[in-house]
């Protein structure tokens, strides 16, 4: 959890928004409760990466009721969404954002035993990071490109095998 | 008034107490202000409180359809059948896992 202790002084991912968002706004968010906020260290309390946990609706209110009643609570289904997601420039290709992932996977999944969720979504800032979405199992919509999402049963299959 | 636009703006006949913090001062047209007043009027409230409470009234509505995301019919089919027919996690992620927990010390 992100905390007056930790440097972000000199964060910088190379996407502008996400840099003044972790340097300037992320306390606030996180005092307010708007996100919560966690951060990658290592040995110093320098940040290194970032993401942000925050709930999500989305709408299902089109499809069949058929399909509905299998889905408690739709229309409106609730999910946890990674609203910013972002490693050091310095420290990208380390291996670091697919660590700091599968924390975010891990939390969303812990939290999802506690209040409902159907998936972890994502807002892709462009085709790059889309693409390394998918290729960490993300699923793709058709029509909004820069969306992904992640179904918690997907992660209930990772996270519960051998216990 | 020598512009071309009215003004909207708080006045000392606003009838409830509650001190107010902030001003909020928009131009319009003649046009919209006229029927604005009319629109108070006929409730029978001052112009300041209707616009506050009709822009409240508008505003928190804006905000919670904007927190709902709102998909093609198409991906909202493709959600449901994703989260009610969960694939596997691939051999990379439960690899991934696997480092996660070692780092992690778990």
């Amino acid at each position: 959890m992100l905390s007056g202790e930790h440097d972000r002084s000199s964060f910088s991912c190379g996407v502008p928004d996400l840099d003044v968002y972790i340097r300037e706004h992320a306390g606030q968010d996180a005092k307010r409760h708007m996100a919560a906020v966690f951060v990658l260290l290592e040995d110093r309390p320098i940040v290194l990466g970032y993401y942000t946990l925050s709930q999500q609706v989305i709408s299902v209110e089109d499809l069949p009721t058929d399909t509905g009643k299998r889905l408690p609570r739709y229309p409106l289904l609730t999910a946890t969404l990674i609203g910013r997601f972002a490693i050091d420039a310095a420290r990208q290709g380390d291996g670091l954002g697919t660590l700091l992932l599968m924390d975010a996977f891990h939390r969303s999944w812990r939290a999802a035993q506690t209040v409902a969720s159907y998936a972890v979504m994502v807002d892709a800032t462009d085709e790059r990071a889309r693409d390394f979405y998918l290729r960490r199992d993300f699923l793709a919509f058709r029509d909004e490109r820069l969306k992904l999402f992640m179904p918690i049963a997907t992660l209930d299959l990772l996270f519960s095998e051998g216990r | 008034m020598a512009w071309p636009a009215s003004h909207i703006e708080e006045t000392s006949t606003d009838s409830d107490a509650v001190p107010r913090e902030a001003r909020l001062e928009i131009r319009l047209t003649r046009q919209q202000k006229a029927l604005i007043i009319r629109a108070a009027a006929a409730r029978g409230a001052t112009l300041a409180d209707f616009v506050r409470q009709a822009v409240q009234a508008a505003a928190v509505k804006a905000v919670a359809e904007a927190e709902v995301l709102r998909l093609s019919v198409s991906d909202q089919e493709a959600f449901a059948a994703a989260v009610l027919a969960p694939r596997e996690p691939s051999a990379a992620l439960k690899s991934v896992y696997e480092d996660y927990r070692e780092q992690m010390g778990a």
